[in-house]
């Protein structure tokens, strides 16, 4: 039996397709809906209902109460979790009809499609093993060649995030997100590669995340200054990609053993 | 090994084995005095006991003699007594014996008696000498009021006769009396025998004891003292000469009824304390003396013990030193050799560039690792006295030849020239150390091309006669070098141990500082010296002269020419060779070794047959013929040349005629020699140098399995799919750039991302450069270095790094000059490239419009996408903004969105888009 999401949204029409495909890539229907209580219904009809309800808060006005209300019945009914997305203000409405505690979860702006589609998977497959996440590397590279080309190389096997430079790279690990192997540049303009390294190093949400330092320099001295701030390793940008490949698959089988150890 | 004790006796030696000293002297010396004083005193108490006895004989000679005077005279006296018993009271008879026993006495005895008397019933009625003692007539013996009567009266009770002590007579002087009772029978009243009275004597005591001579005692240098004791014990001196010791010996005696002492002690004492000070003090040099001696003996008995546990543990630590060493150095040395050979297999077999590029420098590295370690061994041999100069027959030629050989790689590599002058007339076939010597030779050899960087370096071997030996020559070896030099107060650091000089400057010459002092301590041992002569900044000579024996007076000869000739030779044997029919069998107990064996000839495809020892080597040549035979020589159990021997006693073995080649770690000269003498055929050096042993299948397998290979087996096959213009493209090495991108298709992907970020990254590169940031601009410059090279544009790659060099070190006019040069190419082969990247312009009549609204609410997403840099989504937006048609006031925009997502820009998104 297919899983079901309804989405009850106004608009934004790149943001469903989005979802849409990123549920479609787990196996989970999305139906999008109009915040019109009547198309709700019908569509809660079809296959047995949604096994997860997001609703994506916008500025409905009052009309929209009784859709607050028939969401609240149904999941309390079904026993089914609800999410709710938008603007905080906007949130602090919806929370007014329905209790803190029927809301499974909060998505503010702005919104990670990953984080949301992610959730809503786990959120429906609750009681089955959700699907192994796939694994995220943070590319950080001030050469947009090459951050261009190693995101076509790895992202065809792995989930890429390519950042330009060591302060977009920390601000993505503030915002939250994580990744299984960061391939950092070693020489950057602005926050060098050894400086990004030390920020990570220091906050507790990436301190664990291997880096491998990229690097254009083989001789001794450089490797030797690279090496002595204990990345995980290095990769020399002139290896051949497939070996940058292997290089890559090895890390993260490490990693991923030693977290499970 | 007793290596279980402990040395600790030895290093404490001195604090400890000083308190045992003091102790043992001491205790040696209190002991002999003990014994000595204890002699003494024991023999010293045997003579005062003696001395006692001897007395006591004196003292009761002297009381014989007393008791028997007295007795003499009491006898003599009871003729009176029986006188008067036969007359029945008559007295008659008194005066005439009275006299006869008066004057008996005295002649017998010397004594003079005082009186004799006859007292009937106690009245003396008669008494001889007459004259003098008339006064004792009518005397009252039985007066009991007289207190001298006690004796009589005494003897009238008792019934026999008494005597008195000495007492003071009457008429002067002291005397003694004896009273003795007389019974007579009576006629009348039955038989009763009545008692009749008493008959008495006085004998003068001090006439008596000068009869006694009691004065000789005197003359014996005795004090002596003569007493009675009375009833209650208390004694009575009677007659004294001399201070009477306390400790005198004494005999009591009875005369009679009269207990008597005689008591006698020498005058000057038992021992005279002189003497024994004297003795003592004897004694106590003595025993010191003794005490010595016997601690003397003590401690080199100790001593020696101590000594000879010493010499066994230092014969220990000897030996283990001996076999730590030799055991490290093979321990060592087998996984550097496993590392080399297998990298050797690395080189060979890859075909990527890189590989083969890191694979160089493992060698490298790998061959130094080698270099520092046996420098170490070698220190630590020389260090422990374990060095040795072992002296064979050598050929001067063979060993210029190698070290020429070594030297010329590291020459040409730094672009040096090397001059070589030898001798031509100088005798090559010697005797000496040949390994040292090339040890050593090579040490300066490299030091000379380490420490110049330009200009020559000139190695020379002389020669000279030594005038009165026919048999010796003087080897002058030097070395010239036009390096960086030496500055004199920098000569003593030279053969320091760890030492380098100038270590600030040279920190980039790899070294550990041993090889000089190694060096050094080699040339002490063959009994000469390094000297060094240098310049600083011009250049430096090493040299020593050497003193070796001929062995035959044999030239060398011009050895240029012969050395030019050998390596065009050497080269010819370059070719590869595959050999699949051949089999060999290789024998070696290190299993390692055995893989590494096995690794350097899978290229010639020739089956490799592995024995772990001697035995199953011998047990697998029974069973199958091989080519070639290899035989480790050393293994445990039975050895190379033994296995060998047994082969070849073995009439029936199939493999009695093949080739056997001897593996040894140990390079001594004269091995070659003594290995055929064995039956080998030939032998190979570990670590197995690839080409020798190529060399040595060549020479040995049958020529039949040979099959020789020319050029390389992989040619590259031709591309499938790539468009066939792109070979046409100059700046390009298709070959290299499909190398790099492992296949077809990634080589395509790589292609199109280069081209078209060319020329954009090529103005940014332009824009730094403008606003003279020279760090930037390196920083780009760099980059593109790399991502030219791995798509194969080797020279634009090259150009690149020479500019990144050049940037790096801060040459701004060579960027001037270059950089636009190189943007040009880069433009020019983005351009080229275009055809795989330019998007087909499709005309966006057919698409559907999108609204406003749409277009903000995408706008918005977008905005979250680029906020999560989130390049997935990202992508995906694109993808759908291409399926509309953009209108026209925000086609602008849309536009700069692609190129700011296209270049990463996440916050130029968020500006656009405000």
């Amino acid at each position: 039996m297919a899983l079901k999401v309804l989405l009850i949204n106004h608009g934004a029409a790149l943001m469903t397709k989005r979802l849409g495909t990123l549920l479609g890539a787990a196996g989970i229907e999305l139906v999008s809906v109009e915040p019109v209580l009547g198309a709700i219904k019908e569509a809660e009809g079809k296959d047995g209902g949604a096994d997860v309800f997001l609703l994506s808060v916008g500025d409905f006005g009052h009309d929209s109460m009784d859709v607050l209300a028939y969401l609240k019945e149904v999941c309390l009914k079904k026993n089914k979790p609800l999410c709710v997305m938008g603007y905080e203000k906007e949130l602090a409405e919806v929370e007014k009809t329905i209790p803190n505690e029927l809301i499974a979860k909060e998505f503010t702006r702005p919104f990670d499609v990953t984080v949301i589609s992610e959730t809503v998977q786990s959120l429906a497959c609750s009681g089955f093993e959700p699907k192994k996440r796939e694994e995220n590397i943070l590319l950080v590279d001030d050469d947009i060649t090459f951050l261009k080309m190693m995101q076509s190389l790895l992202g065809r096997i792995y989930h890429v995030t390519a950042v330009c430079s060591g302060e977009e790279a920390i601000e993505y690990i503030q915002m939250g997100h994580t990744a299984e192997l960061i391939l950092l540049d070693y020489d950057m303009p602005g926050m060098t590669g050894p400086q990004v390294l030390e920020k990570l190093r220091a906050d507790s949400r990436s301190a664990a995340i291997p880096v491998i330092f990229l690097t254009g320099k083989n001789d001794r001295d450089s490797v030797m200054s690279v090496m002595s701030l204990k990345p995980e390793g290095y990769i020399l940008k002139s290896t051949s990609q497939e070996d940058i490949l292997t290089s890559v698959a090895r890390f993260l089988k490490t990693a991923s053993a030693l977290r499970r150890s | 090994m007793k290596s279980e004790k402990t040395l600790t006796s030895t290093d404490s030696n001195s604090a400890w084995g000083c308190r045992k000293r003091v102790i043992a002297v001491t205790g040696s010396i209190a002991f002999s005095l003990v014994v000595l004083l204890a002699g003494y005193f024991f023999f010293l108490y045997k003579d005062i006991q003696q001395d006692r006895e001897r007395c006591g004989f004196i003292a009761e000679n002297e009381a014989e003699h007393i008791v028997m005077t007295i007795d003499c005279v009491m006898t003599r006296t009871r003729t009176l007594s029986a006188l008067v018993q036969s007359y029945n009271g008559n007295t008659d008879f008194f005066n005439s014996v009275a006299s006869m026993i008066y004057h008996d006495v005295q002649r017998d005895t010397g004594v003079t008696l005082k009186n004799l008397a006859l007292a009937p019933d106690g009245i003396v009625s008669e008494v001889y000498p007459y004259v003098v003692n008339k006064s004792l007539i009518g005397f009252n013996f039985l007066d009991t009021n007289l207190e001298g009567n006690q004796a009589a009266l005494d003897a009238y009770e008792q019934g026999h006769t008494i005597l008195t002590n000495p007492f003071k007579l009457v008429q002067g002087g002291m005397g003694m009396a004896g009273r003795a009772p007389v019974l007579i029978e009576q006629m009348e009243q039955g038989d009763r025998q009545k008692l009749w009275g008493l008959v008495t004597v006085t004998i003068d005591f001090e006439n008596l004891i000068k009869v006694l001579k009691l004065d000789n005692l005197i003359g014996m240098g005795m004090d002596y003292q003569l007493s009675y004791i009375n009833q209650d014990g208390s004694a009575h001196v009677m007659q004294a000469e001399g201070p009477l010791r306390a400790d005198a010996v004494r005999k009591r005696f009875l005369v009679k009824n009269l207990t008597w002492e005689i008591a006698i002690s020498p005058h000057n004492g038992w021992y005279s304390v002189e003497r024994c000070v004297a003795t003592i003090v004897i004694i106590c040099v003595l025993s010191a003396f003794v005490g010595g001696f016997i601690s003397m003996l003590i401690t080199l008995h100790s001593t020696n013990i101590m000594l000879r546990r010493q010499s066994e543990l230092a014969a220990a630590a000897s030996e283990a030193k001996s076999s730590f060493l030799s055991n490290m150095s093979h321990e060592i040395r087998t996984p550097i050799n496993a590392v080399l050979g297998m990298n050797e297999m690395i080189r060979r077999e890859s075909s990527e560039q890189d590989v083969i590029e890191y694979s160089e420098n493992i060698r490298t590295a790998g061959n130094t690792l080698l270099g520092l370690v046996n420098d170490i061994l070698d220190f630590s041999k020389i260090e422990a006295g374990k060095m040795e100069i072992l002296p064979v027959d050598y050929d001067l030629s063979s060993l210029i030849n190698d070290l020429v050989n070594m030297i010329q790689t590291r020459v040409d590599k730094k672009d040096l020239l090397l001059k070589l002058d030898f001798d031509e007339g100088m005798p090559k076939l010697l005797h000496g150390d040949e390994v040292r010597i090339k040890q050593v030779v090579t040490n300066i050899l490299t030091n000379a091309v380490k420490y110049t960087e330009k200009g020559s370096v000139t190695f020379r071997i002389g020669y000279e006669r030594i005038p009165d030996d026919p048999e010796g020559i003087f080897l002058n070896f030097s070395v010239s070098d036009t390096g960086i030099g030496i500055k004199p107060e920098d000569m003593a650091k030279l053969f320091s141990e760890f030492e380098r000089i100038e270590e600030k400057r040279n920190r980039n010459i790899e070294g550990t500082g041993l090889g000089m002092n190694i060096t050094k301590r080699l040339l002490e041992m063959m009994g000469t010296s390094l000297k060094v002569e240098s310049v600083y900044g011009e250049g430096s000579t090493f040299s020593f002269r050497l003193k070796q024996k001929v062995v035959k007076w044999e030239a060398l000869g011009n050895y240029e020419a012969s050395y030019r000739a050998a390596l065009s030779k050497r080269e010819k044997y370059r070719e590869k060779f595959t050999a699949p029919d051949a089999v060999v069998l290789m024998v070696d107990d290190t299993p390692m070794n055995l893989t590494v064996f096995k690794s350097l000839l899978k290229q010639t495809k020739v089956q490799v047959d592995t024995a772990e020892s001697g035995a199953e080597g011998l047990h697998m040549m029974r069973k199958k013929k091989y080519d070639i035979v290899f035989l480790d020589h050393m293994m445990p159990e039975k050895d190379g040349i033994e296995t060998l021997h047994e082969l070849h006693a073995e009439e029936s073995n199939p493999n009695l005629h093949t080739p056997a080649i001897c593996l040894t770690a140990n390079a001594i000269s004269g091995a070659r020699e003594q290995y055929l003498s064995e039956g080998f055929d030939d032998y190979l050096t570990k670590p197995i140098d690839a080409d020798r042993l190529e060399e040595m299948m060549m020479q040995y397998l049958p020529k039949e399995k040979l099959i020789a290979q020319t050029g390389d087996a992989n040619a590259a096959a031709p591309s499938v799919e790539l468009p066939e213009w792109l070979r046409d493209i100059k700046d390009i090495d298709v070959d290299s750039g499909l190398k790099h991108c492992g296949g077809e298709e990634g080589y395509l992907d790589m292609l199109k991302i280069y081209g078209s970020d060319a020329a954009t990254n090529a103005d940014r590169i332009e824009d730094f450069w403008r606003a003279r940031d020279l760090s930037n601009t390196t920083i780009k410059v760099h980059a593109l270095k790399s991502t030219s090279r791995s798509i194969g544009a080797e020279s634009l790659g090259a150009l690149a790094e020479k500019l990144e060099f050049a940037g790096k070190a801060g040459d701004e006019a060579a960027l001037d000059a270059e950089l636009s040069g190189l943007l040009e190419r880069y433009r020019a082969l983005g351009a080229a490239l275009s055809p795989l990247y330019a998007p087909e312009k499709k005309s966006d009549e057919e698409l559907p419009l999108i609204s406003d609204d749409e277009l903000q609410e995408t706008y918005d997403s977008i905005r979250d996408f680029a906020a999560n840099f989130d390049s997935d989504s990202m992508a995906y937006a694109l993808e759908f903004l291409d399926g509309f048609r953009i209108p026209e006031g925000e086609k602008e925009r849309v536009e700069q969105l692609r190129r700011a997502i296209d270049g990463f820009n996440w916050s130029r998104i968020n500006e656009i888009l405000s």
